[in-house]
């Protein structure tokens, strides 16, 4: 499987393409934002051609993923990293 | 953290004219809840705009590449307000909005809900005007 990542950039998007041979490839959405002193991750989850209904309101994978991701970034000190026009620099 | 909800509101027009209407800022004077509210640029990316609620000013993102339409509202003289984050993601053949809502500080239950209501009722004229009107 090759996964390829949105170019770095300011406005938080972190969209991911995934291709999987002889299939189509496919994009989702994804977007942190600011939310005072913390952030929020946006997933969007669609329904795709022959995706049951049943599967597409099962989420539970994404969220523990992402249950997974605030757990390691919450545990973490904060390593001064920086917000800057043109991504993310350490400081 | 400020409590949140994501509106999203399909459009049935192709990403890169939605992306296109919406890289205008004078466009939202066309489709707001008063039509053909006049724009009065003010440099940069702001703008004087009368709104439901009076006189603000609204600040827009530079133009990009990923659907990021992140806007601020905020009184005359001040320098800046809240974010309101604002994408469009594509959607087959269609466009999706999507707009996050923070309850800010003071905010009662009730009012979020009518806030969220509004919000809804103008993501849907913009809809409604890109379908039919646009561009």
């Amino acid at each position: 499987m090759i996964l390829r990542f949105s170019p770095r950039n300011s406005s938080g998007i972190l969209d991911h393409q995934v291709f999987l041979e002889g299939k189509a490839s496919l994009t989702t959405p994804m977007r942190l934002i600011e939310n005072d002193e913390g952030c929020e991750i946006i997933y969007t989850q669609l329904q795709r051609p022959g995706m049951t209904e049943e599967a597409f309101t099962e989420v539970e994978w994404v969220t523990s993923d992402f249950e997974a991701l605030r757990s390691m970034l919450e545990s973490r000190p904060s390593n001064g990293v920086v917000f800057g026009d043109e991504g993310y620099e350490t400081a | 953290m400020l409590h949140s909800v994501v509106v999203v509101v399909s459009i049935a027009r192709p990403f890169a004219e939605v992306h296109k209407f919406c890289a205008d800022p004078v466009n939202f004077g066309r489709w707001n809840l008063m039509p053909d509210t006049p724009m009065e640029p003010l440099g940069g990316n702001e703008y004087l705009v009368d709104l439901p609620q009076g006189r603000r000013v609204m600040r827009f993102m530079p133009v990009n590449n990923f659907g990021v339409h992140d806007y601020q509202v905020y009184q005359p003289g001040e320098s800046e307000g809240p974010t309101r984050p604002l994408r469009l993601v594509r959607n087959e053949a269609g466009t999706d909005i999507q707009m996050t809502w923070f309850r800010q500080p003071g905010v009662s239950d009730e009012q979020f809900q009518s806030e969220l209501e509004w919000l809804r009722s103008d993501l849907l004229r913009l809809k409604t005007f890109l379908e039919t009107q646009a561009p």
